[in-house]
């Protein structure tokens, strides 16, 4: 082979290595701006309501106090509802459920039905940018806001969804409404990011809305009720000692 | 003792923080038919089976209170049920007391605390009560703790349990019961969830187990367990290994103990369908006779129905009821496979279809289960048991062909 033909592929393979790590610096980046609206400190508490909707009217209504450590662990409390002290715990990776009467958690997967329409994972872990890599995929407007959209594709086996489009404000990269796939390829059900409220000087989502994309006439949304700083010992992480969390 | 557990239950009850009542009330009726268990009617006439309609009212009380690191539970059930008579009992199927020192708890008490990572069998869940096959997940609060002193170690991925028990509640009584004491070291390693568990009798040769659970992409749950130990647990009819004859004492009795190691395994996964719906299955290999036994068994109980015309009519028949006992939450036999398909059609009706097939000879039972939550937590529910299967097999002889009941349940 000549040396200037070994110059050339040399040359284009570097600048496409290039371009993959800057798209993937700029995608590191992108969801980074869209974690910020949902995780607005490394340990914190969110307490969360939802209700489940049919044809407008209210089925059924539980809260929840989520505990959150950093990206890959969280300690769900079921606080009201029929289900009433069920934990759910995501730690490392995986997903348990431990119900009141049980005294064994069980693993479960993440698009399994919590309420309404919302699934564990969707309660239990609130930043994309651990499961996810993230891509422009143009701009759009969505609920009469200019909008970007972004492409989120999971990157663990562990993610709720396969794939997400995202639309987020242009600006500022606030997110608006999210499409979630399986693997399938089939739309799942879709997310509105109805209102933002401030926490600690930062804005972040305070209602999200879910419709389900075949029951079009059933809804659930999520209310954030309250996010503060809150750390728990490390040991409320290990699902053994699920039956032994009292008193959160 | 038994003073000093009422008085500390009371005491547990009068000042619990919480208390959690429940219940629920049934008819239930069962279909009787003339089998190898139930030849001229015998379970009814002698056995105490009662084909209904019967009336049961089951109410369970939970009381939790918590001071300090100290946390006490106690689970009261009473339960009455008749039909011509009426009978009532109460039990106590949980109290206890755990003790919160930072890292270490320490349990005390009658408890139900699981180790396995089965949906309906837990070979390795030796400090735990049966599973019932057609209630997996104790939701109908019938099953029983087991008493133990219990101390874990938690880590953050780990953690470490030893505990001690005096008696351990088994199937029908068919299983040994010893003293012992049970290991379990659980380690959290990458995507699987993994146990290594110990059982030391005190004049039993050890137990060994493990389990794991893994969970594949958004819908797969993988889980199994494996328990080996060397020569048998179980208790069998003696005329497994000795001539026909009739017998005036309980004929079930530890066989002989073959040195060769015995497994007992469980293999299955779940699948989550649409978010609504769940499929659940599993391979259990346990403790339980051959075909060649059951051909045995099943040829012993018609050698005793020959006998009930004749002179010893009244033996033949009480031999007969004595066989019936064979007749566990888990099987008789060795392999079988059971399967579940959950479905929540909403936030209100609920439904269950589940299987549980003998693999030797493809007798089944069914159990198909309905609830519609009324409002709040008050539900009403139909559940069925159909039993089939071809001449001599397990579920073909059992002495019921189906059984149905109806209620209303708060939670």
């Amino acid at each position: 082979m000549p040396d200037t033909l070994k110059r050339v592929i040399t040359l284009v393979l570097l600048l496409y290595a290039a371009g993959v790590c800057t798209a993937q610096q700029q995608g590191a980046e992108l969801i980074k701006k869209i974690d910020s609206f949902r995780t607005p400190y490394n340990e914190f508490l969110i307490t969360t309501r939802i209700r489940s909707y049919s044809n407008g009217t209210l089925k059924e209504t539980a809260l929840f106090d989520a505990y959150m450590n950093g990206t890959e662990k969280s300690l769900v409390v079921q606080k009201e509802g029929i289900n009433r002290r069920m934990k759910i715990l995501y730690s490392n990776e995986k997903l348990w459920v431990q119900l009141p009467s049980a005294r064994r958690p069980i693993r479960i997967t993440p698009i399994q039905r919590l309420m309404g329409q919302a699934s564990n994972g969707d309660i239990a872990r609130v930043s994309y940018g651990t499961d996810y890599n993230a891509a422009n995929a143009g701009t759009g407007e969505c609920s009469g806001i200019n909008c970007s959209i972004i492409e989120l594709t999971a990157r663990k086996k562990s993610a709720t969804y396969h794939r997400i489009m995202l639309w987020a404000r242009a600006s500022d990269l606030r997110p608006v409404k999210a499409e979630f796939y399986l693997v399938s390829g089939r739309h799942f059900k879709t997310a509105f990011f109805d209102e933002y409220m401030s926490v600690g000087g930062r804005s972040v989502v305070k209602k999200l809305t879910i419709i389900d994309t075949v029951r079009k006439q059933s809804k659930t949304t999520f209310t954030y009720e309250k996010i503060e700083p809150k750390t728990i010992p490390g040991k409320y992480y290990n699902k053994n000692f699920l039956v032994h969390v009292r008193g959160l | 003792m038994l003073i000093v557990q009422a008085v500390c239950m009371q005491a547990a009850v009068v000042s619990a923080q919480h208390i959690k009542p429940g219940g629920y009330c049934y008819v239930e009726h069962a279909g009787f038919r003339q089998s190898l268990f139930n030849p001229h009617d015998l379970m009814m006439k002698q056995g105490g089976m009662d084909p209904g309609p019967k009336y049961n009212l089951n109410l369970y009380a939970e009381a939790r209170h918590t001071r300090g690191s100290v946390y006490v539970q106690a689970d009261i059930l009473a339960r009455i049920r008749g039909s011509e008579t009426w009978d009532t009992d109460t039990s106590c199927p949980q109290f206890f007391c755990d003790i919160n020192l930072g890292s270490l708890v320490i349990t005390a008490g009658r408890v139900i605390h699981r180790w396995g990572t089965g949906y309906a069998f837990n070979p390795t869940d030796v400090i735990a009560p049966a599973k019932d096959v057609s209630d997996p997940e104790n939701s109908m609060k019938t099953a029983a703790g087991n008493d133990m002193v219990k101390a874990e170690f938690f880590g953050e991925t780990w953690s470490a349990g030893v505990s001690i028990m005096g008696s351990v509640r088994t199937e029908h009584g068919l299983r040994v019961e010893h003293p012992r004491a049970a290991f379990r070291l659980y380690k959290a390693a990458g995507m699987a969830d993994l146990s290594v568990i110990a059982l030391i009798h005190a004049s039993e040769k050890p137990l060994w187990g493990v389990n794991g659970v893994t969970v594949i992409g958004e819908r797969l749950e993988l889980h199994g367990e494996c328990a080996w130990y060397a020569g048998s647990r179980q208790k069998y009819h003696r005329v497994l290994y000795d001539e026909y004859r009739l017998y005036d004492t309980d004929p079930f009795t530890q066989g002989p103990r073959p040195a060769s190691i015995h497994c007992e395994w469980v293999a299955g996964f779940q699948y989550t369908l649409s978010g609504r719906a769940l499929v659940i299955a599993e391979w259990l290999r346990h403790e339980g006779m051959s075909r060649q036994q059951w051909d045995r068994f099943t040829g012993y109980c018609s050698w005793l129905h020959a006998r009930m015309s004749g002179p010893e009519q009244c033996r033949a028949a009480s031999n007969l009821l004595w066989c019936a006992r064979a007749y566990t939450q888990s099987g008789a036999m060795r392999h079988y496979v059971m399967a579940t398909f959950q479905y929540k059609y909403d936030d209100r009706l609920h439904a269950r279809a589940a299987i549980y097939v003998n693999m030797f000879d493809g007798s089944y039972a069914a159990m198909p289960f309905v609830s519609y939550r009324i409002k709040n937590t008050l539900s009403l529910y139909v559940r069925g048991f159909i039993f089939k299967g071809p001449r001599n097999s397990e579920f073909g002889e059992f002495f019921q062909s189906f059984s149905i009941e109806g209620g209303v349940r708060l939670l």
